[in-house]
């Protein structure tokens, strides 16, 4: 164990410093061939790699990672396995030479604790080979599967393989092992599964009973890189691209891949929840056609994995979600194991073997931002130049160089360049951006000489709008591609496709409130018509995922048959239905049953051919009477579900094959721009003079609509008159609704929430939540006071967090967790003495923000809305007044003093009363300016804090306290807090004064005190 | 601090004339620890504050200078948690007791008897502690407040027992005491307006063994 650990830090060792001044992450060890397979011998301190074109086994030192000593075999070894008792290493020669040349196809048997070796011919040419717990090996050739004996040299024939053509010898040049055998076998960590993958099957060994199970299967591209990965119970796998269950259910699969053969390579480590692999992903497609009918398992792509840069990725191991990319020094080529301790990763690569520290990520050069969006938001009340701090660290916690560059002209980093951990400062002018009303996107590229990941790059967020333009913008990080309201709970659901995630939100506060994980990449969601669940179809995952809504907790999910990628769901009051992408000429529907969790492919649409396109779309009516299908071919479908079938196809021209789609439930639809009649007949067209269709609902007998030019310009919502047509007072949004792309044409992006109190509408950097009645006249508002948010009287002090009370002050309740706090929220902004004031919350009766810091004495407040300008309200602000908050909660009291005993980090009340000796944390606002000085809205430093200019002082029952702090508390806008400790000369008493004295303002509050 | 002093002071004096004695007992013994409860009224609102039942231990340095009277130095730790009841609620919170007590016990039988039953009454002191969690809401509290905190009082002891003889050395010892002291105002903070009644009672069976020398 001792010499064990001692040759894994050598290891690490040796990678770091390769790493370290390659900005790679691993240990390239050049074999002189091409490796076909690799065996982790951990036991002996070696490792065995196939040399396949020079007919040896090179033997690799785990400590140092040379090739110390090699064995010469027969020709072609193309794959290895060690058996579980470690003595007995089998090789399998991939000889299948064509005439004039003889085939040379054989087993070696290598007894590595005696020295013997022992060949035997094989009649086909041997695809893999792995062992099973009971010693005995799985042999599989282009013929059969055989269970080889080592011991005795026995062979048993378990069964026959039809479908699988094995490639001749020789080959042309630039071929490479993993396409010459194009196979791969691997056994589960506890021995008890083997898996295997060729071109045209896929295959199970149940050790214990030795039972093969064989799938055929179809794949497009092919399944490279051909590799197979098994977890450590056997329950999971991974053949190429794809992660099946078992049952051989397709549960995950990385999007886009080129399935070049050769390139690439995995591993599982269950311990972590982890896969390593490098599957290199097709060039992103940027033309905007509309795909042809039929398509195959992903989006078929040429196989240029060879010239892109070699990248491992971390991922999650149930659906494949990246958590981390790394640059490799060359690509993968094959097989990856993991040692036993899960610290190092060895992978075959193209020049022979990679070594992977991957149990010391954390000790390595990497980069993260500290956030994914910087949202800046400026106001019509504020046209300054804006900026805010992130931070750019280590995860590590080391020191890394890094470089920043700005995609945008307007935006500015300071410093781009450093060594983390390090706060840079990004500067936004709003002159650059003064044209533009709509949100613009910028991006921050991270980049490092040191640094092995490649970090993703920090979105900029811009928005300048103009005072007509409604809505609160609530930032969202990621690609979204789907928004659902809850048909009976105040709550709505946003899929956000890059995390795989469903993300909750509270339809009163707008507050995330869950995130539940879904299969890979998510497409479509759906609520079932008894209310009780919600179904996620994906993209890359053959399964729907299943989330009880009375609980939010995933349930067992709907697997699809194999090769249907179920993309859009809707659930009738009679059956749910699946638009599926599948891996055939055919895309179909597919009808589910809960019951059973699983789907069937309709054997025919009504009268009509189950054939549909790949990015077909369905929309429930609300009623739960009707099915629309929307195909970007123009095609539409109708179901019934009275009848129970498909009652209607059309395909008029003048159909649009992108945009919103929505069914009523008055036997009305909308596809893009058209709305259509009960027998799915255009009736008129949306007017289209403010863009492309985006959003569309029906409420009732009226829709609501949203368009938008383009993605930095404002989008537009409107009321739609069913009977007309016609547009209702076409307003203009804080910023544009999302546009839909080649891959998902049609979009659902408005969301009435079921208490009719708001809309919610997916746009470019978030949601935005627009007022139900955003289009009716609103009153001027009215401030009737402002005063400090601690305790609601009326001294406050520059820096403080008030509350301004009066009429009209917001036409919607909106509180945002954007941090810095915004200038504009919910179409309210306030300003005092021209300064905009950052807000946190608002609503018709109150506003909660921080003053600025830099004004006091007598000034001016005024606030803007949509319905004008208010009043000019005067005021005093005080350079210090510290008032406590009373916001505290003790059983059925809420407004509890914040002062908190350090000894148990729970309020002081009479049931936890204050003690002799103890620490106090008081926690108040209105105590001023701070040095360093802080920003109003932003966040106070942790290093160092802000203290307070003006000292408190702070006694209890007459007794000065000690202060050891006075300050802003890190991380929190204008939150300030005081630490103090209380000495044993206070008197005791049920109630004693604990008074905060600063300058000329003082507050006091009651407290018990005890022994 | 002033009748703690007191109470010490007292108590040592009244064991002087045993450091002169000739035969001693030293021994410990286990016991039930018993409260009567005190009506408690706030407002309106009525309930019973006590301690819930526990148990104790005792050790004791006795001293058998006269025919039938003797003296004892005893100390008994006592655990009971606080309790506070009202209307369907219940309120526990831990606590503790430490007391010390000096008693003179007159004897039925003579020194050397096998079997020796007598009657004690004394004084002493007892020290009581809330121990229980402090949380940010304690039900009830608009009655009273179980407090971590410690508190003294005075205490006067009564009771009786026997001592049976099992060997010239051992002496098996079945015994009651009722600690009588004032109703611990600070481990039981009523509120104000709130009245509680001012004594309680401790009663404490116990199993003990001693030891003459």
């Amino acid at each position: 164990m001792k010499s064990r650990s001692w040759w894994w830090k050598i290891v690490l060792g040796a990678c770091f410093t390769v790493t370290a001044w390659g900005g790679t992450f691993g240990k390239v060890v050049a074999i002189g061939g091409h490796a076909a397979d690799i065996a982790l011998d951990e036991a002996r301190g070696v490792l065995y790699v196939a040399n396949f074109t020079a007919n040896r086994i090179e033997v690799m030192s785990l400590a140092d990672n040379s090739i110390g000593t090699s064995i010469n075999v027969a020709p072609q070894p193309g794959s290895l396995a060690l058996s579980p008792d470690g003595r007995y290493l089998v090789v399998a020669h991939f000889g299948n030479f064509q005439a004039p040349d003889t085939p040379r196809n054989a087993l070696t048997v290598i007894d590595l604790s005696g020295g013997g070796r022992q060949t035997f011919a094989l009649g086909n040419p041997p695809l893999g080979v792995a062992f099973g717990l009971d010693n005995q090996a799985l042999v599989v050739t282009s013929q059969e599967f055989l269970l080889f004996d080592p011991v005795t040299g026995a062979t048993r024939l378990l069964d026959t393989i039809t479908g699988v053509t094995a490639k001749t010898l020789p080959q042309p040049p630039a071929n490479f092992p993993p396409q010459i055998i194009a196979a791969s076998v691997a056994v589960s960590g506890d021995g008890m599964r083997i898996y295997g993958l060729t071109d045209t099957l896929e295959f199970g060994y149940e050790v214990a009973s030795k039972r093969i199970s064989v799938i055929h299967y179809v794949s497009s591209p092919a399944q490279g890189p051909r590799v197979v990965s098994v977890n450590q119970d056997g329950s999971s796998y991974l053949a190429g691209w794809a992660l099946n269950d078992t049952r051989g259910t397709l549960m995950a699969q990385f999007p886009n891949p080129t399935g070049a053969l050769n390139v690439g390579g995995h591993v599982i480590d269950s311990a972590r929840g982890l896969v390593y692999a490098e599957v290199p992903e097709s060039a992103p497609t940027t033309s905007t056609a509309t795909p042809p009918q039929g398509g195959q398992t992903p989006s078929p792509a040429a196989p240029t994995a060879q010239s892109q840069p070699a990248v491992l990725q971390v991922l999650d191991a149930d659906n494949l979600t990246v958590r981390e990319r790394l640059t490799l020094p060359e690509h993968l080529a094959g097989r990856g194991l993991l040692s036993s301790d899960g610290g190092v990763m060895y992978a075959v690569s193209d020049s022979g073997v990679t070594v992977l520290p991957v149990g010391a990520l954390d000790k390595a050069h990497r980069l993260q931002a500290s956030q994914e969006d910087l949202v800046f938001r400026g106001s019509f009340c504020e046209r300054q130049v804006a900026s805010q701090e992130i931070t750019i660290s280590n995860p590590g916690g080391g020191s890394t160089d890094f470089s920043l560059t700005s995609s945008a002209t307007g935006v500015r980093v300071t410093p781009n360049s450093g060594v983390t951990p390090a706060t840079v400062r990004v500067s936004v002018d709003p002159s650059a951006f003064q044209n533009q009303t709509g949100t613009v996107k910028a991006e921050i590229e991270i980049k490092s000489q040191l640094g092995l990941n490649i970090p993703a790059k920090i979105r900029v967020l811009i928005n300048l709008r103009e005072p007509d333009q409604r809505g609160t913008v609530i930032n969202i990080a990621g690609k979204l591609v789907d928004l659902l309201a809850d048909p009976v709970r105040d709550r709505f659901y946003v899929l956000r496709q890059d995390k795989n995630q469903v993300l909750v939100f509270d339809g009163a506060t707008y507050g995330q409130i869950a995130t539940l994980r879904t299969g890979n990449t998510p497409t479509q969601m759906a609520v079932t018509f008894d209310r009780r669940y919600l179904l996620v179809g994906n993209n890359n995952s053959q399964i729907a995922n299943v989330y009880d809504l009375d609980t939010l907790e995933p349930a067992m999910p709907i697997r699809f048959p194999g090769g249907h990628y179920p993309r859009s769901i809707a659930a009738s009051g009679k059956a749910i239905l699946a638009a599926c992408r599948v891996a055939g000429p055919k895309h179909k529907v597919d009808r589910v049953d809960m019951l059973t969790r699983s789907a069937q492919e309709l054997p025919s649409l009504g009268i009509y051919e189950n054939d549909i396109h790949e990015r077909s779309v369905l929309a429930v009516s609300p009623n739960g009477a009707s099915i629309l299908l929307a195909q970007p071919s123009g095609v539409l479908m109708l179901y019934n579900a009275n009848a129970d079938t498909f009652t209607l196809s059309r395909k008029d021209p003048g159909i649009p094959v992108a945009g919103a789609y929505a069914a009523s439930s008055y036997d009305q639809f909308v596809v893009g721009s058209a709305l259509l009649n009960a027998s799915l007949v255009k009736v008129r067209d949306l007017d289209n003079g403010t863009g492309a269709s985006s959003g569309f609902a029906f409420i009732d007998q009226m829709g609501f609509r949203t368009t938008a030019s383009a993605a930095s310009n404002p989008g537009v919502i409107q009321k739609v008159n069913l009977l007309s047509g016609s547009n209702i007072r076409p307003t203009r949004m804080a910023e544009a609704p999302l546009g839909g792309d080649i891959d998902a044409p049609f979009t659902r992006t408005l969301a009435p929430l079921y208490s009719r109190g708001a809309i919610v509408n997916l746009t470019v950097s978030g949601f935005t939540v627009v007022g139900w009645n955003y289009d009716e006249a609103v009153a001027p508002p009215r401030l009737d006071r402002i005063v400090n948010a601690a305790d609601g009287t009326q001294p406050v002090a520059p820096g403080g967090l008030i509350n301004a009370l009066g009429q009209n002050l917001s036409p919607v309740n909106i509180a945002t967790r954007e941090k810095p706090w915004p200038t504009a929220l919910g179409e309210s902004c306030l300003t005092v003495n021209g300064v905009a004031v950052p807000m946190v919350f608002v609503s018709p009766d109150k506003i909660s923000a921080q003053l600025p810091f830099q004004v006091d004495g007598n000034v001016t407040a005024v606030l803007h809305t949509p319905g004008g300008v208010s009043d000019n309200f005067n005021m005093t602000i005080l350079p210090a007044a510290p008032s406590v908050f009373r916001n505290g909660v003790a059983g059925p009291a809420s407004d509890v003093p914040t002062v908190l005993r350090q000894a148990n980090g729970y309020l002081v009340t009479p049931s936890n009363p204050v003690h002799r000796g103890d620490w106090l944390e008081i926690y108040l606002t209105g105590m001023g300016r701070t040095s360093p000085a802080v920003e109003a809205g932003m966040p106070a430093p942790g290093n160092p804090p802000a203290s307070v200019l003006i000292p408190p002082d702070v006694t209890l029952g007459g007794v000065g306290l000690p202060v050891s702090f006075a300050g802003l508390t890190p991380g929190e806008v204008g939150l300030y807090q005081i630490n103090a400790r209380v000495p044993s000369t206070v008197p005791l008493g049920m109630s004693l004064p604990l008074t905060i004295t600063q300058g000329s303002g003082s507050t006091t509050i009651d407290v018990r005190v005890v022994e | 601090m002033r009748t703690l002093r007191i109470s010490v002071i007292s108590v040592l004096a009244a064991a002087l004339p045993a450091a002169y004695a000739q035969r001693w007992e030293l021994g410990a013994g286990v016991a039930g620890s018993f409260y009567t409860s005190k009506d408690i009224t706030a407002a309106a609102t009525r309930g019973s504050a006590g301690f819930s039942s526990g148990y104790g231990a005792t050790a004791i340095l006795a001293h058998n200078n006269y025919r039938l009277v003797g003296g004892e130095l005893r100390y008994t730790y006592g655990r009971n948690d606080l309790k506070l009841t009202s209307g369907g609620t219940k309120v526990n919170f831990g606590a503790q007791t430490h007391a010390v007590t000096y008693e003179f016990l007159v004897h039925s039988r003579p020194v050397g008897a096998k079997v020796r039953p007598y009657v004690a009454a004394g004084g002493g002191f007892k020290l009581f502690e809330g121990t229980g969690p402090e949380v940010v809401y304690q039900p009830l509290s608009e009655m009273a407040l179980l407090t971590k905190t410690r508190e003294f009082s005075g205490l006067l002891s009564v009771g009786g027992g026997v001592k049976i003889a099992l060997s010239n050395r051992v002496n098996l010892r079945l015994e009651f005491r009722d600690h009588i002291s004032p109703f611990p105002t600070k481990v039981f903070a009523a509120v104000a307006g709130a009245k509680i009644g001012r004594w309680t009672h401790n009663f404490l069976p116990i199993f003990g063994l001693t030891a003459t020398f």
